[in-house]
């Protein structure tokens, strides 16, 4: 069962990074962009990670993809044009960096076949990471910073965004 | 609330003051709207936040070092860079309400901006742990994103605001895919255990634990290069110097740049100069960084030589800059084996480079804007003859640029003096030698400011009026005359500075 | 799922030949390079074959396939499109590539929570990220009328 959720979302997870990387419209590609995270969010899940998984479809695939969409949809006139060129540019250095990170992979799985433990079953998260947010020396003070940061960045955002409305004055 | 809480409140004293200023910036500007009222309250609200966190840390004993919220280790390090990066904001602060490029509209809004970056600043260099080292890196780089696109009338700083955010991204989202790596290779997120994995892995993992190690500190440097702007990840600097509002700038090339560096001495002293160490592994690591900090230095020197745009050719003299910081950090690296003075000397001379780049890249800056802000004054061509108009501004100009060219009797020299030392001690003899070729080079570009001041142009005055200063022109000039007159003493008297280094290595 | 696994791992193969046969037409200094690369692709793909004899869910190698796949769509993405949205499409899988690591690694290390909350963390600021990536894309698109980062030439040496 575990085996068969896996290689569905791994399927929907690289199904949607082909498409986005390699479809011709933008627009499709940001909804692809939605396939791979709703695939990630899966993958969290086969790896016992309850909340993580609820927190990337609230937050990734309900937030960041929608502002994304906004701003391909606000921004994108012409569909830009596949360079094939690029690619065939590209293609020996993907080759070499893709190579590469096989290699480092190994190195990582080496260490970790190394370890030989026996694997825990997985818990329901929620309640433990809970506990963490509030623990003054596990998550507590980071949350607040994220609190902070979200604070700042999204009064930003807006300030920049807002039109300069034509006539008013600016006092 | 528990003693042990309140002991960690005390020591987050300082950001405790910043985030405040924060929340009242914001609120004030909710209550009173955009007028002339809310700017001054806000304005002085956002200062008083940045003294507050000064007297704050002055409070603060760093003799034994101390950990709070368990992520935080508050010690002499951590202060010596928050002491930088808050007080460099409190000028820029000052330096953005003389700024006349940024809309009235808008105003209120910059000091939370530029606060919740120092915030970030502080944070990035106080922590050894992965997670909140990510964390810090954003909340000091997302309020630089926005603010580099904050002159909505300028379409170069709009420009300047997408490449930030696009490069800055990616660099982020490298190093974070390298964190993942070392999380991997040691099971955890503490710098020291780092440490431990990578030593052990170069040292027994094989060709593929070699592999590994190379892998994530490629990636993790990657990010970190970019903060800093080091070669070959300095690419963003120039444009986004030249098209950010002039006190943006500013906050990028000291605040921002001093958290990068303080992040990097971190990061090299915690996961390559810990515990146990493989001497293979830091020797190649330490002739890379010094190519790196050579090829760095040697790039934004040769290319500052062809700006006339005076914001661009500080962008490029500022990626020079980094290269010599560097230098301090390839001797700790190439300091082998268990050789702790040996480390210390290149983190000392990191150290004093930076206070003394500090000076006088805040000082430059400072008169740039206040060129530009009487004069518009931007390039070359328009510095013609008013270092005759503006005496002050424009002996005080040379006295920083004479620091930043490294030039005795000025607090320059002594940083450059103790790079050098430090180079030669540790054998590093061509990266010294490659560093005084540098110098003479920045001698050359750095003195076309002052020939333009004042040695070219007629006797007319290009502007007939000279607009009359208020009050916080005066005060931001006074600063800057501070500024000045503490260049030229440290150049002198550089005990003190020496003394306070010292106290703050790791 | 054994085809799965196989399938990537011929994948992977395809891509190094197909790269090998266009290279081989145009440039045969650089054929040698890649046809190392190739060679270390199908030599080294073979594990990944291996792992079709026990179950994937309970493989880190699995999961480690699909953030390596992730990590090097995303840079292809980088490095072919000029549209600074496809970039910033291409970071989100990265980040995505890194959090899966960092979870995959906890889950077969025991290493506790720690690798889930710095997935949270990264999330979040990845939300926050693409706020500010929303208005100034807005702000260059009114100013520039493209959002080519290439395109966007008023800061020039």
């Amino acid at each position: 069962m575990l085996d068969f959720m896996f290689v569905f979302f791994a399927a929907i997870a690289l199904a949607g990074g082909l498409v986005m990387a390699f479809h011709q419209s933008i627009v499709h590609s940001a909804f692809a962009l939605v396939a791979v995270l709703f695939g990630v969010a899966g993958l969290y899940w086969t790896l016992g990670a309850d909340l993580l998984g609820a927190t990337q479809i609230l937050l990734y695939v309900g937030g960041v993809t929608i502002l994304l969409l906004f701003a391909v949809m606000l921004s994108t006139r012409d569909a830009g044009r596949l360079a094939i060129g690029r690619y065939i540019l590209m293609a020996p250095v993907l080759g070499l960096l893709g190579a590469g990170l096989l290699r480092v992979y190994q190195g990582v799985i080496a260490i970790s076949e190394g370890r030989e433990l026996t694997l825990l079953e997985p818990e329901p998260t929620s309640d433990a990471i809970g506990q963490l947010f509030v623990d003054p020396h596990g998550f507590l003070l980071p949350f607040e910073v994220l609190s902070v940061l979200l604070l700042v960045v999204l009064v930003g955002a807006v300030t920049v965004a807002r039109q300069q409305q034509e006539g008013t004055p600016d006092a | 609330m528990s003693p042990e809480m309140l002991t960690d409140l005390q020591a987050l004293m300082p950001e405790i003051w910043l985030v405040a200023a924060i929340v009242v910036t914001l609120t004030a500007d909710l209550i009173l709207g955009h007028g002339r009222t809310a700017r001054t309250v806000t304005g002085v609200v956002a200062l008083a936040g940045v003294v507050g966190a000064l007297l704050a840390l002055g409070e603060q004993d760093t003799s034994v070092p101390a950990r709070a919220f368990g992520v935080l280790s508050v010690d002499g390090y951590a202060w010596f860079f928050r002491a930088l990066i808050i007080s460099a904001t409190g000028l820029v602060i000052l330096y953005g309400i003389i700024f006349r490029g940024l809309e009235d509209r808008t105003r209120n809004e910059f000091h939370p901006m530029l606060l919740g970056a120092a915030f970030g600043g502080c944070l990035l260099v106080s922590t050894d742990n992965l997670l909140m080292l990510v964390l810090g890196m954003e909340m000091l780089s997302l309020p630089s994103y926005i603010m580099a696109g904050w002159q909505k009338r300028e379409r170069r700083s709009a420009e300047a605001a997408l490449k930030y955010l696009v490069y800055g991204a990616l660099a982020s989202g490298l190093m974070l895919f390298g964190f993942s790596l070392l999380y991997g290779m040691s099971g955890s997120l503490w710098l020291p255990d780092i440490g431990l994995a990578i030593t052990e892995q170069w040292e027994l993992g094989g060709e593929l634990g070699r592999m590994l190690v190379v892998g994530s500190t490629v990636l993790v440097f990657a990010g970190i290069g970019f903060k800093v702007a080091a070669f070959p990840f300095h690419f963003w600097a120039p444009d986004v110097y030249e098209g950010s509002p002039a006190p943006v700038t500013a906050m990028l090339a000291v605040a921002s740049k001093a958290a990068g560096i303080g992040l990097l001495l971190r990061f090299v002293d915690g996961a390559f100069l810990g515990m146990v160490v493989s001497e293979d592994w830091l020797a190649r690591l330490g002739s890379v960084t010094a190519v790196i900090a050579a090829v760095t230095m040697t790039y934004g020197n040769i290319t500052a030589v062809k700006q006339t745009n005076v914001k661009r050719l500080l962008a490029y003299s500022s990626i020079a800059h980094a290269g010599f910081l560097l230098m301090g950090v390839a001797v700790m690296l190439t300091a082998t084996g268990d050789d702790r003075a040996a480390v210390e000397t290149g983190q000392q001379a990191t150290l004093m480079y930076l206070a003394t780049y500090y000076f006088g890249t805040l000082g430059a800056f400072g008169c740039l804007m206040a060129l530009a802000d009487r004069f518009g004054a931007e390039d070359l061509d328009d510095y013609e003859g008013l270092g005759r108009q503006a005496p002050w501004i424009g002996v005080m100009f040379v006295v920083f640029l004479a620091s930043l060219t490294g030039l005795p009797p000025t607090a320059g020299f002594v940083g450059k003096w103790f790079v050098f030392r430090a180079a030669i001690s540790s054998g590093l003899d061509w990266l010294a030698v490659v560093a005084a070729l540098n110098a003479a080079v920045a001698l050359f570009y750095y003195m076309k400011i002052p020939v333009s001041l004042f040695l070219r142009g007629g006797d007319q005055p290009r502007v007939a009026d000279v607009p009359g200063l208020g009050l916080v022109p005066r005060v931001a000039n006074l600063s800057i005359l501070v500024l000045a007159a503490a260049t030229v003493w440290l150049g002198l008297m550089f005990d003190d500075l020496i003394a306070w280094v010292n106290a703050s290595l790791l | 799922m054994p085809e799965l696994c196989s399938s990537l791992a011929s994948a992977l193969m395809t891509a190094g030949a197909s790269v090998v046969a266009f290279v081989q037409d145009q440039a045969p200094a650089v054929a040698d390079a890649a046809a190392a690369v190739a060679t270390e692709l199908a030599t080294s793909g073979a594990p990944l074959a291996d792992m079709a004899d026990t179950a994937l869910a309970g493989k880190l190698s699995s999961y480690l396939a699909v953030s390596g796949i992730l990590f090097l769509l995303g840079l292809a993405t980088i490095l072919t499109r000029r549209n600074a949205l496809y970039v910033l499409m291409g970071v989100e899988l990265i980040l995505n590539a890194a959090n899966l690591n960092f979870v995959a690694f906890a889950r077969f290390g025991n290493f506790g929570l720690d690798g889930q909350l710095v997935a949270i963390t990264v999330i979040v600021i990845a939300a926050a990220e693409a706020a500010i990536a929303l208005a100034i894309v807005l702000r260059v698109f009114h100013d520039f009328g493209s959002i080519d980062i290439t395109r966007t030439d008023s800061l020039r040496d």
